[in-house]
């Protein structure tokens, strides 16, 4: 063997004999929620690194054990890696969206305040405020109009036309012209072939449905809402029962653009002029 | 006559009584000194004040008088500017513009009644110490105010490198950051998640790999930490004071723990509004309201930088921790395709006629793989609580174009920087519309001193106050403001740190302004201002190869360049080439630069060869003036024609750093002397490459680039 075969040898063997001495490791046990056998492989490959920690979960005792090398990782770290993977532990709690993506097999029981997370956003909260009680026809009408233009901001062209047949049940409750008119357009809208077609009939039926909430004030108030850019620049409007904007005119792309000129009901005297 | 002192003694008591209410004076003593932190395990220089980073929080209530000693205690000198407070020109604190410079081992002393009430700021306005630590909170209370679950949440982003280094880097366009976050966006990447024609298509429009900010910052930091825990209870509302004092990173705010209800902004009330997130701008502060759900539970706030590297987090309540979903990363090749739409071939941004504003429309969308549905604020959903319209006084329109260069690093308003343009004047009492169009492909925090203005945003007279907006590319967006300071200079500049210093700004100044006690020379002064954004950055790339050592050595700055080429053989036979040449960019988007130089070569025992042009050359010995240009056309390929004074043309084209993988760049040249070259190098650190070229005249050879 001639020398540099030598001493790549001695090279090969101190790398070795370094790596052989493994830093010491520490052990803790920790509690893991979870259901299954598709929950511990999911647990174990979340929380586990090459040279950190390796992970071992118990799913009848939903305990897991933790070996780490302190020098570089904590369990803190190894459990909020599990948190994120979906499951929840001593230290975290999983995030909502996290959660929902488990399979069905796997959403174990939450702990009580972090399932009722799940839902709270400011679009599914209640917007009942200032409400007389006292039902008005108008009221089921728009009803049935937001959850038209609900399904439009959700791009969700399928359920359109059975929206606008329900929209068209709660407008037999008014009778003036314009609510026929109103009727006539929503048909309109439920004949639409393609979303981009739908929501060109949902700007005409808006407008209609606009005077048509002039004139028979709402219990609560309703949000008249405006897109600049839609058809070319044209603009379009909606109804909302929310100020916050939620465009149903593109979707994803621009879910909030565009702003409110007016606020009709329920006490509101002030008109943005839009400008 | 006794009856009579009494009443003067019950005059003099009311009198003191309300001077100590209207005037209570509140003093702070700052002292500044350099420091070593250690956020990544490596010690970094640093600067604290009062032995801390960030800066100690000020808090002071609506009336008082602050009065606030800097003791400087290093060797450099150093400023203090207020952000968003109503104060005298003077008290700005913008060094050699409003406020005298604060010497090294000197103390100054602020001093300003206060007007206000909000969340604000304080930081450095001395070169890049805002980077280093320089920067605290500035709360001010509202009379009568309850501060009980209240917290400053002051955002910023912490790099280990020098940040004159990454000023410099950013200069040279570097890639290094876009390596180090994993976002080159080279072909390679491209082939294999069938983007290819997009990177193409981008290239061709002379557009470098896209990203949402240009720096990497190894951390993300909340009142200087990553993470910090209040203790709340079930049902505790509690006020977030945010304040974003980073120097160039876009913060997206999350909460754990249910919506987000924002009720300030800059320091000004809004009318409450719930949304799911908000992104916070450089230097904007928002107050917000979350509510903590449960007990035994810590829900996190989170703010995420816009990039989606990291994040810091505040963690309100008590015991197991919530956690919030992390913002999933970007899809460059989205927002690189969307950028392909919007870019023409000559450099301009167009809108297809959308007339964009106020944050409504998030281009970068396409790149959030969450996409649109979280309830996203924007400035049409701020208004104001009581009516904000100005006195009723004629207006002044005035335009901006937001510019820049992204690949020079240089960014400008209408194509000029600081330096480059004229103070505008402003008269006491006017009122003053600023309508800004946003042509360049970053947004920018542009931030307006010693005054708010209103937003002009569909919410008529109830128009939000802000007095920093930040504008998305292509964007439109009108401010208002009265003029109603009574003199002085105010600074009106885009607040991403890198921006400001290469001069994208203006000077608002009030007619018949007194002489300021504090800039006793003001034309001295100014031409100070003015030096920050005409300096000259150095750059250089030089290999060292078994076959020679090609070189390029550039210093420039906003319009300036001397650039150096070298090509040295081993011997006498390769031969030697050297190439000097100083030149002005000429067009708006620099892709045109004309320039006079000279060159030298020297080789044995070569022949003569007839160029494209019929001309005849023996390259074995020149020395020549020449005068000539270059021009980038598009796909980055670099054209020169010259022409020396024996009337010898040459015509290259060249194309350097061609992104094929992460780390892998290759470079191709030839030109009209029939000289060619095709080289590789391999990226092992910012400043090292492995690298390998062929030359016509060198042939093969193999070595290291070092790149600065």
């Amino acid at each position: 063997m001639n020398k540099i075969g030598l001493s790549t040898v001695l090279l090969f063997a101190s790398v070795l004999v370094q790596a052989a001495q493994v830093s010491p490791t520490q052990t803790v046990s920790v509690r893991i929620a979870g259901n299954c056998g598709l929950c511990k492989k999911t647990i174990e490959n979340s929380g586990s690194k090459k040279g950190e920690a390796a992970v071992s979960w118990d799913g009848d005792t939903q305990m897991a054990t933790i070996t780490y090398d302190p020098a570089v990782t904590t369990p803190d770290d190894v459990l909020k890696r599990v948190a994120y993977a979906g499951y929840d532990n001593e230290r975290y709690l999983a995030p909502a969206e996290a959660y929902a993506e488990l399979e069905t097999c796997c959403q174990y029981a939450r702990a009580p305040q972090a399932a009722a997370l799940a839902g709270n956003q400011p679009s599914t909260e209640s917007h009942a405020h200032g409400s007389t009680g006292m039902a008005k026809p108008i009221d089921g009408v728009l009803q049935a109009y937001f959850a038209l233009k609900d399904a439009l901001v959700a791009n969700k062209p399928s359920e359109v036309p059975a929206l606008t047949k329900a929209l068209a049940k709660q407008l037999e409750g008014i009778s003036t012209p314009e609510a026929k008119k109103t009727s006539s357009l929503t048909a309109e809208v439920g004949k639409a072939k393609s979303i981009a077609d739908q929501r060109a009939k949902f700007a005409t039926l808006s407008e209609s449905m606009y005077t048509l909430t002039k004139a028979n004030l709402p219990s609560d108030s309703v949000y008249y809402q405006h897109c600049p850019m839609y058809n070319q620049g044209k603009g379009a409007n909606w109804l909302s029962p929310e100020k916050a904007i939620r465009n149903p005119y593109y979707g994803d792309m621009m879910l909030t653009c565009g702003s409110v000129v007016e606020t009709i009901g329920a006490g509101a005297s002030e008109s943005h002029q839009h400008e | 006559m006794k009856v009579l002192r009494h009443i003067g003694y019950l005059t003099l008591l009311l009198a003191s009584a309300s001077t100590a209410f209207a005037q209570r004076t509140v003093r702070y003593d700052l002292s500044i000194t350099d420091t070593v932190v250690n956020y990544t395990g490596k010690p970094r220089k640093a600067i604290a004040i009062n032995g801390q980073l960030p800066a100690p929080a000020l808090h002071f209530t609506e009336g008082d008088t602050a009065e606030i000693h800097v003791h400087n205690h290093m060797h450099h000198e150093t400023s203090i500017h207020w952000h968003g407070l109503l104060l005298p020109n003077e008290q700005d604190g913008v060094p050699y513009l409003t406020t005298a410079p604060i010497l090294p081992m000197s103390t100054h002393i602020y001093r300003f009644p206060i007007r206000q009430s909000g969340t604000y700021w304080y930081h450095s306005h001395t070169m890049l110490q805002e980077q280093v630590g320089m920067y605290g909170a500035f709360i001010i209370h509202k009379r009568g105010e309850q501060t009980a679950n209240e917290e400053v949440m002051l955002l910023s982003d912490w790099s280990d490198e020098n940040p004159h280094q990454i000023e410099r880097s950013l200069h040279r366009a570097t890639d290094w950051y876009g390596i180090q976050k994993r976002a080159t966006q080279n072909y390679g990447e491209g082939l294999l998640s069938g983007h290819f024609g997009t990177k193409l298509a981008n290239e061709w429009k002379r557009m470098h790999a896209m990203d949402v900010s240009d720096v990497y910052y190894e951390r993300f930091l909340v009142n200087g930490r990553t993470a910090q825990q209040a203790k709340y209870r079930k049902g505790d509302k509690v006020r977030v004071r945010i304040i974003n004092g980073s120097s160039s990173t876009y913060f997206w705010l999350t909460y754990a723990g249910g919506p987000i209800t924002v009720v300030a902004s800059d320091g000004a009330d809004v009318e409450p509004v719930t949304v799911d997130r908000l992104i916070i701008g450089v230097s904007e502060t928002y107050d917000v309201e979350v509510s903590v759900p449960a007990d035994g539970t810590a829900y996190e706030l989170v703010a995420t930088s816009e990039d989606r590297m990291g994040q810091a987090s505040l963690w309100l309540g008590d015991g197991v921790k919530q956690l919030k979903q992390p913002l999933g990363r970007l899809d460059y090749f989205e927002g690189m395709k969307m950028m392909n739409g919007m870019m023409t071939v000559g450099g301009n941004m167009k809108d297809m006629g959308m007339n964009m504003s106020l944050q409504q429309m998030d281009m970068n969308a396409v790149m959030y793989p969450e996409g649109t549905q979280p309830l996203t604020l924007n400035y049409a959903m701020l208004r104001s609580p009581s009516p904000t319209t100005l006195p009723n006084k004629p207006f002044r329109t005035l335009h901006f174009e937001l510019t820049g260069n992204m690949n020079r690093y240089v960014w400008t308003m209408d194509n000029k920087t600081v330096s480059e343009s004229d103070k505008i004047l402003i008269r006491k009492g006017e009122n003053i519309r600023i309508v800004l169009t946003n042509n360049s492909m970053m947004r920018h925090p542009m931030h307006l001193h010693g005054h708010f203005f209103r937003v002009v945003n569909g919410q008529g007279d109830h128009a939000p106050l802000k007095n920093v907006l930040d504008i998305m590319p292509m964007e439109t967006d009108t401010l208002e403001l009265h003029a109603d300071e009574a003199y002085g200079d105010w600074f009106f500049h885009c607040h991403i740190l890198y921006h400001m210093m290469s001069g994208m700004g203006r000077i608002f100044s009030y007619e018949d302004s007194p002489p300021n006690p504090q800039i006793p020379n003001p034309e001295r002064a100014l031409r100070i201002v003015y030096a920050d954004d005409r300096r000259f950055y150095l750059g250089a790339e030089i290999s060292i190869e078994s076959n020679a050592s090609d070189g390029d050595v550039a210093l420039e700055n906003t319009r300036w360049a001397w650039q150096t080429d070298w090509h040295l053989g081993p011997n006498n036979r390769r031969g030697y080439e050297v190439d000097t040449r100083f030149g002005r960019y000429i067009d708006r988007n620099q892709f045109l630069i004309a320039f006079a130089g000279w060159e030298w070569r020297y080789r044995e025992g070569g022949h003569a060869d007839h160029n494209w042009f019929g001309q005849v050359n023996t390259k074995d010995d020149r020395d020549a003036f020449h005068i000539g240009v270059q021009y980038t056309l598009p796909w980055f390929i670099v054209a020169d024609l010259r022409v020396n004074h024996n009337g010898y043309v040459r015509l290259q084209i060249q194309r350097d750093d061609i992104p094929v993988t992460a780390r892998l760049r290759l470079r191709g040249m030839y030109n009209s002397d029939r000289e060619y070259t095709v080289g590789a190098k391999y990226i092992l650190t910012k400043y090292l490459a492995l690298s390998s070229h062929y030359d016509s005249d060198m042939g093969w050879g193999g070595g290291l680039t070092f790149m600065y």
